[in-house]
């Protein structure tokens, strides 16, 4: 199996997680102390190759068929026991302790309600314009959606729309009905609000005029757009972005590490990590185009959503265009969470892909 | 079919994130090349701060390059509120080291700004029990504070400063800009948190230090004026008082006191009536001590000659309605007995006479009503009405000092014109200043102003004014001698509430100066407001006296007449330098007196023979000093075997033995040697200290005592 590892994916994968090691480097670099993160990002590496490696070994119809309902209910259990009882961690309880270790199950959470929706749809391909098929997957994705909204972690919450109304366009839902039930959702958002924390709000009212608060929440967004933009074509160099080095940019070992790579490599840089992302684009539509049935066709889509949400949704904060949601850089960004669960979605991709129809 | 729809839908999705991938490069294209500029610049301007460094204040010395105001290096502490993690914590702890209020700190820390200060000027022990607290977001900064080492002493000279360095007072007020230096700037990249980093640290202007101050005055002679004057306060129980010493010759300050005084290390825990510069900004109505106006204006307009009679009407006179009266009632007077028993009826009388139109010039001619230009700030200029204002009484009143307001400074000023030949000049105070590159930026010379009147009236007045002090209401001033002159007053004050003057309290003067018939010295004394006794002859000429006492003692002034020596400043360039008036003393200690007489000569000045024997001990003035060309240089001979005394190029003397000489022999023979006398007693010597052959520094305080020999059994 693994001398089917397929590598056109995972050589920019490992490409941009080591461009991540030297941008976390960089951001907690300090004069005086040193500071161990991007010691710590290669273990979390080094246990997502594991992670991906132990996925692209599986069988994918095996994971599908066996393992991804059980885990998908566990997860929900989870949820719902964490917002009882949640260790708070920055105002919110996304953490699950487990040992030494903690982890977000909202990241998994993810990749088990594509795996449940994929397998759900591809069931039903006889009844792709039903309305029972459209509600049910949108059932399937509001639960957890629902629990992960209360957590409140409002960015991971909204990858699952465009998760869901990804699959659902790709199967073959009819396109009015997915706009009739967009429209609906936009006409209930008033109902959203009353659901959202105030901080939540903040960052939504900051994000239409940054300006109302410079100091506050507007902080974040005008920082990091004077990082990228002094960054300019060939950037300051790495170890010497002042903006990120000087700790103006909030964050930015995390949510705003595109700021520092933006200001220390320029450009030039930022395109380089922009073909990277491509060239994994590319792969998946690969992927998708070639898995073997539609439920692999349809997980594809599902983690493509997932991977190029965050990283469509990362760049429009980090460049002024969107509001801060706290969404990380998937790969780049630190965090143990956040790789582990990137790798492992590209290891279930990779497994797909082993398993393609042979021409 | 069915599959192909879904690849094509694929693409759809796919190509959608192409297409996001696509406009977020563009944005960033837009961010980093287009707005490249701009945003650098933002990124610049808040990842540097502008700090303003202080500089050093320039320092204040004395004429002698005595330090009067310095400065020192001490601790304020900030806080950046955005680091404080535990405000009401951090503000209690700091409050119980600094006496700041929690509340107050609290406040500031919970607030807003970048930049809030904890407390400025933290005193050594308090700053260091702050730096071992270690509290996050409390910083230190380093400032320079001004420190005056002698306390009290010139306070209202010198004046002080505040928080922030800047001149409040004083001279320190008046010469600010100049004392103040130039700031410079330090441009500190700093972090987000607005901590700055230490390594980059890089300096744009450098600040220069203000320039050095040397005053006219003699912290040693200021020190004797304050010293005086809080006595007499203390003991006649008056509210305030000034005194102002001055060589009249150059119209240099020697020393300028008032009372109350106070600490200009801590000004803002006196009243502010404390802090007045009474001399220079208070007026008075001068009474008798006015009187040299009407005087001195007699005789220089011939309207009287010395020796005329002037019936004085036994203390009582009634002049157009208005009743004056004498304190000392005489009946019939000379023009110099009106001066000497202040008879104010005589001093109107000599007005009328005079003429009310040319009492009014002389009296603009003195320099009153105007501010004497002193290198002060807030000089009153005192009150004179223009003649054409002046109501049918006033031309009975100003002669005896009434119906003008004055400041101590212009009597001290006027009194000057009468010491100086009939010139005015105008009182200085600054005698240097200095960068720090030691380049003289501006020296103090003498400005004289207007004649007022000849130098033969001013000698004449003088002879008048001398008479006072020997015959008349001066009596309590006399220092023996010494020839002295001058005028005491004791002025109603008039009421604030209404019309009419105080019946109790007075403003009791004596101003005057020595030697009579060459002044050095110019001393005002003016106390307002004593208990009980109101003279000004009582209660101020005493204090006149131990000043000029001990005065002479510290400068070697030598006793006894002296020559009159006319000062040759009647050029038509009213500037002079000393320096070429005066001349150099050369050095004569070891010659022979025959030897010392001819150099002495050489140089336009006499010896003085003192003592006995065949080598010069010792010399007064000293070698190096200036003194006006003819007159005496003491000139103390011994066999140095004899009196011991043996190293001349040391700083030390070996005290001679002066038992059985008289006190103003033994006065002479001590200054000789360099030494500064006490002198208690009269008659002979009979004890001294410290005792003969010890050796002293030069300069030293040597006490003698005498007694009359009839008293000796």
């Amino acid at each position: 199996m693994a001398r089917e590892m397929d590598l056109t994916i995972l050589l920019p994968a490992l490409a941009l997680a080591f461009i991540g090691v030297a941008m976390v480097y960089s951001a907690t670099y300090a004069k005086t102390e040193m500071s161990l993160l991007f010691l710590k990002q290669i273990v979390w590496i080094s246990i997502g190759l594991l992670a991906m490696l132990f996925f692209a070994s599986l069988n994918f119809q095996v994971l599908v068929d066996r393992y991804s309902r059980p885990a998908y209910w566990a997860l929900i259990v989870i949820l719902a026991v964490l917002l009882a009882a949640g260790e708070q961690i920055s105002g919110s309880q996304r953490w699950f302790a487990l040992g030494p270790f903690s982890f977000q199950p909202s990241e998994f959470a993810k990749i088990a309600t594509v795996l449940v929706l994929a397998k759900y749809l591809a069931n039903r391909q006889d009844r792709a314009r039903a309305w029972t098929t459209i509600l049910g997957a949108f059932l399937l994705t509001g639960i957890p959606m629902v629990l992960i909204l209360r957590e409140p972690d409002l960015g991971t919450a909204l990858i699952f729309i465009p998760l869901v109304f990804g699959m659902l366009y790709a199967f073959g839902a009819p396109l009015q009905r997915l706009f009739l039930i967009g429209g609906a959702g936009l006409l209930a958002s008033p109902l959203i609000w009353t659901l959202l924390k105030d901080y939540q709000r903040q960052r939504l009212i900051v994000f239409l005029n940054p300006s109302a608060d410079r100091l506050g929440a507007g902080y974040n967004i005008i920082q990091s757009k004077i990082a990228i933009g002094s960054g300019g074509l060939t950037g300051k160099g790495w170890l010497s972005g002042t903006q990120g080095q000087l700790r103006f940019v909030p964050e930015h070992h995390t949510d705003f590490i595109f700021s520092v790579l933006a200001e220390e490599w320029g450009f030039l840089g930022v395109i380089v990590v922009l073909m990277l992302f491509a060239l994994l684009l590319l792969q998946v539509l690969r992927v998708s185009r070639f898995a073997r049935d539609l439920t692999g066709s349809l997980t594809a889509v599902g983690l493509t959503m997932i991977l190029f949400t965050q990283v469509a949704v990362n760049l429009g904060v980090a460049t002024g265009v969107l509001p801060v949601t706290g969404m990380t850089l998937p790969l780049v960004s630190y965090g143990g969470s956040s790789l582990i669960v990137t790798m492992s979605l590209l290891g279930i991709l990779t497994s797909i892909w082993a398993g393609r129809k042979v021409k | 079919m069915h599959i192909a729809n879904i690849d094509r839908r694929i693409l759809l999705v796919i190509a959608g994130f192409g297409l996001l991938l696509t406009l977020l490069t563009l944005r960033l294209f837009y961010l980093q090349i287009v707005q490249h500029q701009h945003l650098s610049q933002l990124a610049l301007r808040q990842q540097e701060r502008t700090i303003e460094v202080q500089p050093a204040r320039g320092r204040i010395f004395d004429r002698q390059g005595r330090p009067l105001a310095l400065n020192r290096q001490s601790a304020s502490f900030y806080a950046v509120p955005r680091e404080i993690q535990a405000p009401d914590v951090t503000a209690r702890k700091l409050a119980a080291r600094l006496g700041v209020p929690a509340r107050r700190l609290a406040r500031r820390f919970k607030s807003r700004k970048a930049f809030v200060w904890v407390k400025r000027k933290v005193s050594d022990k308090a700053a260091q029990a702050v730096r071992d607290l270690k509290l996050p977001g409390v910083h230190e900064l380093k400032e320079t504070t001004r420190v005056y080492p002698e306390g009290k002493l010139a306070c209202h000279l010198l004046g002080f400063v505040g928080l922030d360095n800047q001149g409040l007072a004083g001279i320190e007020l008046q010469l600010d800009r100049a004392i103040r230096g130039q700031s410079g700037w330090i441009r500190i990249t700093r972090d987000a948190q607005g901590r700055k980093i230490p390594a980059s640290t890089r300096v744009h202007k450098r600040s220069h230090p203000g320039q050095d101050v040397y005053l006219t005055i003699d912290k040693m002679i200021q020190h004797i004026a304050e010293k005086e004057l809080a006595r007499c306060l203390a003991d006649t129980g008056a509210q305030a008082g000034s005194v102002v010493v001055m060589d009249p010759r150059t119209g240099e300050i020697l020393a300028l006191a008032n009372q109350p005084d106070f600490d200009p290390n801590h000004f803002n825990r006196y009243p502010p009536a404390a802090r007045r510069n009474r001399a220079v900004t208070d007026i008075y109505e001068p009474g008798s001590t006015f009187k040299i106006v009407v005087a001195a204006a007699a005789l220089e307009e011939g309207v009287f000659q010395e020796t005329d009679i002037i019936d004085c009407e036994q203390g009582r006179g009634v002049f157009d309605g208005l009743v004056v009266r004498d304190h000392h009632p005489r009946g019939r007077l000379s023009i110099k007995d009106i001066v000497v028993y202040s008879s104010n009826v005589g001093a109107v009388k000599i007005g009328i006479r005079l003429g009310a139109e040319k009492l009014a010039r002389y009296a603009k001619a003195f320099g009153f009503g105007r501010p004497t230009g002193i290198e002060l700030p807030g000089e009153a200029g005192g009150i004179l009405k223009p003649y054409h204002q002046w109501h049918r009484w006033t031309a009975t009143s100003v002669p005896f000092g009434q119906g003008v307001a004055v400041t101590t400074l212009q009597m001290t000023a006027a009194y000057a014109a009468i010491a100086n030949q009939g010139q005015l000049i105008k009182p200085w105070v600054v005698k240097e200043m200095r960068r720090p590159d030691d380049i003289r930026t501006k020296v103090g010379k003498p400005v004289y102003r207007e004649r007022v009147i000849s130098s033969r009236t001013a000698a004449r007045m003088r002879k008048i004014l001398e008479a006072a002090v020997n015959e008349g209401t001066g009596q309590k001033a006399v220092l023996q001698h010494y020839r002295v002159a001058g005028k005491t007053g004791t002025a109603q004050k008039p009421l604030t509430s209404r019309r009419g003057y105080d019946p109790v309290y007075h403003v009791a003067s004596f101003i005057g100066f020595l030697p009579a018939d060459d002044p050095e010295y110019l001393i005002a004394v003016v106390i307002d407001g004593p208990h009980g006794v109101q003279w000004g002859g009582v209660v101020a000429g005493p204090v006149f006296r131990k000043i000029t006492r001990q005065l002479v003692a510290y400068r070697g002034l030598p006793p006894g007449p002296q020559k009159i020596y006319a000062f040759a400043r009647e050029k038509k360039n009213n500037r002079y330098d000393p320096r070429q008036i005066l001349s150099e003393v050369p050095n004569v200690i070891g010659l022979s007196f025959n030897q010392a007489r001819k150099k002495l000569s050489a140089s336009g000045l006499q010896a003085q023979r003192l003592g006995q024997g065949g080598q010069v001990l010792g010399q007064r003035p000293l070698g190096g000093r200036r003194t006006s060309p003819g007159s005496p240089v003491t000139v103390y001979v011994a066999d140095p075997e004899h009196a011991g005394l043996t190293d001349q190029t040391s700083s030390q003397v070996v005290v001679p033995d002066l038992e059985g000489q008289s006190l103003r022999d033994a006065l002479q023979i001590i200054q000789a040697y360099g030494l500064r006398a006490e002198i208690t007693g009269s008659g002979l010597v009979k004890r001294q200290d410290p005792r003969p052959r010890t050796r002293v520094k030069i300069g030293e305080l040597c006490a003698i005592h005498g007694e009359d020999p009839e008293h000796t059994p």
